[in-house]
């Protein structure tokens, strides 16, 4: 049977780069004659985004309203579940992510050894041309830190948005999903549930244009790594590990 | 409490609860959220017109002055009432989210449809 398999891609303002993202999810379908649908989740975008969408017929929700990451991300999920797709993948639209690597990506899904994996810029140090400054490096060493003592579990990119889910995490996360920082406190649920996690090496580019949702204000690390680890300590308070 | 003191307290308090219950008039304060100022109000005007007795009551919680009593006990409310707000916004915050992830993918669907009516129209014609 053919699974369904479906590209979640969260845009806010990303005019310069949505169009090119996904021209190459397509033209790489084309190529390889795989079927990958996607669907762009417009967060309330105040540029072209939502034009270019429309003029490209590109399938696309508009949120009427910005929700953040966490929330346009969840639409997708939602999305997911009501059109019964069996693997969904987050992408992002900013052209970081290598649609070749999808394939990587979803093989312990379709073979049954993962619920969920995760695409990791570290896991294999020479793989990846791109993996970030030295202080966002320290930070995702200590998030790495935080999680290992939270779920007893090992995560070399924390705050990778390129992760591919089976249908139990679907649902999962169609039902709950954190809206600030949710890569790692999503790991932290999806893990302390006793769902099966894996990584995955990939390689990431460096973002084209538009901005960093983390790094656009000095004064935006500190608070993303303090909002990070409390919703870390908080959600494996919420969810106890199952043994 | 000097009488002079009395009477402008309970006449500020009177003039403050008619401003909320205006408001309620006006539906910009929903009842169920204004209980608690209206109880609290209430609250203060008794303990002011009873004689006596916010002095009697410093005096066995063992504060010097009934100022402070009255300090601490008014900063205490708000706390608690502010703290009250703050999980009554977080709780709306996820409903409007829930609202505009819902309402958008309704939004979606039905352009789809009118999409499929406008060919079938025009294959029609």
């Amino acid at each position: 049977m053919k699974q369904k398999i479906l590209l979640i891609i969260p845009a806010y303002n990303e005019e310069e780069n949505i169009l090119k993202t996904c021209q190459n999810i397509m033209d790489y379908n084309k190529r390889n004659k795989t079927n990958y649908n996607m669907i762009v989740i417009n967060d309330g975008s105040k540029d072209h985004t939502k034009q270019i969408l429309e003029d490209n017929q590109i399938p696309h929700i508009n949120l009427i309203h910005n929700l953040g990451i966490g929330g346009a991300v969840q639409t997708g999920y939602k999305y997911a579940l009501e059109n019964n797709y069996d693997i969904a993948i987050q992408y992002d639209g900013d052209g970081q992510h290598d649609v070749s690597y999808v394939k990587e990506l979803i093989q312990p899904i379709l073979d049954g050894q993962a619920d969920l994996t995760i695409g990791s810029r570290f896991l294999e140090k020479e793989k990846s041309s791109f993996q970030s400054t030295f202080t966002r490096r320290i930070g995702i060493h200590f998030i790495s830190f935080l999680i290992k003592i939270c779920t007893g579990k090992k995560i070399t990119d924390t705050t990778s948005g390129f992760r591919a889910a089976n249908t139990n995490i679907i649902e999962e996360f169609a039902k709950e999903y954190p809206s600030d920082s949710p890569e790692p406190s999503s790991f932290v649920e999806i893990a302390n549930k006793g769902f099966n996690i894996k990584e995955v090496a990939v390689s990431m580019n460096e973002r084209e244009g538009g901005t960093s949702s983390i790094t656009n204000h000095f004064w935006k690390p500190i608070y993303y790594m303090i909002n990070v680890s409390l919703s870390i300590i908080i959600t494996s308070l919420k969810v106890r590990r199952k043994s | 409490m000097e009488i002079r003191l009395k009477i402008i307290l309970i006449l500020s308090i009177l003039f403050f609860m008619l401003v909320i219950v205006h408001f309620i008039k006006k539906d910009d304060i929903s009842i169920k959220y204004s209980l608690i100022w209206l109880i609290s109000f209430l609250i203060l005007i008794i303990s002011i017109m009873i004689p006596n007795f916010l002095e009697l009551l410093s005096h066995i919680l063992g504060f010097e002055l009934v100022s402070n009593m009255v300090f601490l006990i008014a900063i205490f409310i708000l706390i608690i009432v502010s703290f009250i707000f703050t999980i009554i916004v977080s709780r709306q915050a996820q409903k409007i989210r829930l609202l505009i992830q819902e309402v958008s993918m309704l939004k979606r669907k039905i352009e789809l449809l009118d999409a499929k009516e406008n060919t079938k129209g025009k294959k029609q014609k």
